[in-house]
């Protein structure tokens, strides 16, 4: 198992108690209506939010159990995430922005250069390199954040709601990139979606939340 | 575009409180012997208070800016239960009379002051009337300003970036270096500006504590002070730099000040 | 010259029953000159020096001047400074300036900084040599002495009569061959009964008299 998960996430009247394992080469879907909670799962699972109880663990480290006071901060988490409101570093270029995560593990810049185009021609982004986040459409945007998510080969990668803001266009075009893109992924996906078609198109795997 | 109107009583209000505030400062323009201007700038006393100024004002701001920034940082981010005491002690310059802030450096750093009395005894170092006095004294008025207005970007800044930076593997530090400073680079900039200028004119707490002494620890306003009474013109020309320069410094900053961010 | 007149208050007020209240502005002889030229509603100033008094008089402000006391400069050193043992003259303050010692004067443009000036040049000494920083009065210049941010300064010798008693400063005199004096003026900016009751007060022996016997001045 890449990832497993045995506890209860969320806070107040949004706790809700889950377990669930994502293997290597899994794509793991995780539906249900707004507001019930699937955010806060990848939030947890990156670190940027702790588990109330139970545990965490990747394959090779236990990331979060409070009863021992067991954390492993964010950073030194082996796993990367495209979040549902993009965030790319407005002051950076498409290149800056995707070689970010190789430069913040020590890579140089010439290794991270080069490792960050290859990763953005696979995702069709090639010639938008020096461009910034301001210039690109929704659909460009997205693809760029997969980008910088991929590049520093993460074990588990976080996908929340990859495809909502994008324009119907840019959907079709990106499911098909998806699946594609994943299928070469080594590591574990959890991807979190509330669109069914979403769901069929991407994921191996689905844990309903309702 | 059609412009609002505005009542005219409000008018006239608006044009008094204008008048109040422009009338001093034309009449510094209209009253300066202009055809002495060169030779009483090129002065020796008024070349080195306005050397003294800009030396010690421009370190004060750097000064402020090295360590105002990360206290910025602190008081934007932590959240510990004396946050709102440690942010009123550090703002706390802003308000209080500089001489005032003169004598409690004085206090503390003077040669029998609470920790001035160490320096002195064990180390030999006394920093009242020094140049370096004259910094402290300026870094000590001028550094809030910085801190309000960097505080105030921190805490409007997005966390979301941030958060993605951590989950890229970057440390806090390199967050800190690589996305949060960036974000708050206007606000850096606005914040020492207004610190230089606010070093620029610091009078009271310099005095109190730098004491003044041509050459050595007169300042432009310390030097207009005592011409005022002696040589009235050349104080007259010597405010009309400072004027100059504290207008200059509100005009770049104009953009960012007063058409809001 | 500012706590004699604290006291005198009293004494003018108890002998003069008519007047009910005398109000004193304190500050440095040239900047309370040129607050007089610019219409400051005073009615007797009395100053430290002649070139001060001069300025009020030539802007016509004044009625009649008298010179009723003068004075000499002295050494004032607090008593904790390290070089207590080692000033001994004029010409040590500027000796020590290497070993760190903190002097101060009064500003060139008052009269304790003219009558500094003038004892330096005696000495053979320039401001310069000896200052670290200047006051803007001869007040601000003992005070900083006796608080211990000063080591020494130049000051009037019945500042040091005033100091020697609260013991936290010693006085060392200056040799007549290198000392200067300068006068005190009052004088009357108009002609209100009042006023000229105060100048007479001032001129008057008595009050002159104590001024030597009691503050350390020196006869006019």
């Amino acid at each position: 198992m890449s990832i497993s998960l045995n506890g209860s996430v969320g806070r107040g009247e949004f706790e809700r108690t889950l377990k669930f394992s994502v293997a290597d080469g899994e794509v793991l879907a995780v539906t249900g209506p707004n507001g019930s909670g699937k955010s806060t799962i990848i939030h947890t699972i990156a670190g940027l939010v702790p588990l109330r109880s139970g545990h965490l663990e990747s394959d090779d480290a236990i990331w979060d159990v409070p009863d021992s006071q067991q954390w492993v901060a964010p950073e030194n988490r082996t796993c990367a995430v495209v979040f549902q409101d993009l965030r790319l570093f407005p002051h950076m270029n498409v290149i800056a922005n995707v070689s970010y995560g190789l430069r913040a593990h020590g890579v140089s810049k010439d290794e991270a250069h080069s490792r960050s185009t290859a990763v953005l021609a696979r995702v069709g982004m090639s010639s938008f390199e020096t461009r910034r986040p301001s210039e690109l459409s929704g659909g460009e945007r997205q693809r760029v954040a997969l980008a910088r998510a991929l590049v520093v080969e993460p074990r588990v990668l976080l996908l929340d709601e990859p495809l909502s803001a994008v324009d119907v266009v840019s959907r079709a075009a990106l499911r098909e990139l998806l699946p594609e893109v994943l299928g070469s992924f080594a590591g574990a996906t959890i991807l979190v979606t509330h669109d069914q078609d979403d769901l069929e198109a991407i994921a191996t795997r689905s844990l309903g939340l309702f | 575009m059609k412009s609002q109107r505005v009542s005219p009583a409000l008018k006239v209000v608006a044009f008094i409180a204008a008048i109040f505030v422009a009338l001093p400062l034309l009449s510094i323009f209209v009253r300066v012997p202009w055809s002495d201007l060169g030779e009483m700038l090129s002065q020796k006393s008024t070349r080195e208070a306005l050397l003294i100024s800009l030396q010690t004002s421009i370190i004060a701001a750097t000064i402020s800016c090295i360590f105002g920034v990360p206290l910025a940082w602190f008081l934007a981010r932590s959240s510990t239960k004396w946050l709102s005491v440690l942010r009123v002690i550090c703002i706390t310059p802003m308000v209080l009379p500089p001489v005032v802030g003169g004598i409690a450096l004085l206090t503390a750093f003077g040669r029998r002051g609470i920790l001035g009395q160490y320096l002195y005894d064990w180390f030999n170092v006394s920093l009242p009337f020094t140049r370096t006095a004259v910094v402290m004294a300026q870094v000590f008025v001028a550094m809030p300003f910085l801190v309000l207005a960097v505080e105030a970007a921190f805490r409007q800044s997005d966390r979301g970036l941030e958060e993605a930076a951590r989950t890229m593997g970057a440390s806090p530090s390199r967050v800190f270096f690589t996305i949060a400073l960036p974000a708050a680079r206007p606000a850096i900039i606005a914040g020492l500006a207004l610190a230089w200028a606010r070093s620029l004119g610091e009078f009271g707490a310099s005095i109190t504590f730098a004491g003044s002494f041509p050459g050595r620890t007169q300042t432009l306003p310390m030097a207009v002070y005592e011409l005022v009474s002696v040589d009235y013109r050349l104080s007259l020309v010597l405010s009309l730099v400072l004027v100059f320069i504290s207008v200059g410094v509100l005009a770049a900053m104009r953009d960012r000040w007063m058409a809001g961010r | 010259m500012a706590p004699v007149f604290v006291d005198a208050e009293e004494q003018f007020l108890t002998t003069h029953p008519c007047v009910t209240n005398v109000s004193f502005s304190y500050g440095s002889s040239a900047t309370l000159a040129a607050q007089i030229v610019n219409g400051s509603p005073a009615d007797v100033f009395v100053s430290a020096s002649e070139k001060t008094m001069i300025i009020v008089s030539d802007s016509g402000h004044a009625v009649n001047t008298t010179l009723f006391a003068r004075n000499s400069g002295e050494v004032m050193v607090n008593t904790s400074s390290r070089f207590i043992d080692k000033i001994t003259s004029i010409a040590s303050l500027s000796e020590s300036s290497k070993a760190g010692i903190k002097v101060g004067l009064c500003v060139a443009t008052a009269p304790c900084g003219a009558l500094a000036d003038t004892i330096l040049g005696n000495a053979g000494l320039s401001r310069k040599e000896i200052a670290d920083t200047e006051s803007p009065s001869v007040e601000d210049l003992v005070s900083k002495i006796e608080m211990g941010e000063l080591d020494a300064g130049i000051v009037y010798h019945s500042d040091c009569v005033y100091a020697q008693k609260s013991k936290r400063a010693r006085c060392v005199s200056i040799p007549t061959v290198e000392n200067a004096t300068n006068g005190y003026y009052v004088a009357a900016l108009n002609t209100r009964n009042v006023t000229q009751q105060f100048v007479d007060f001032v001129s008057n022996a008595t009050f002159t008299t104590s001024l030597q016997s009691k503050y350390g001045f020196l006869a006019p």
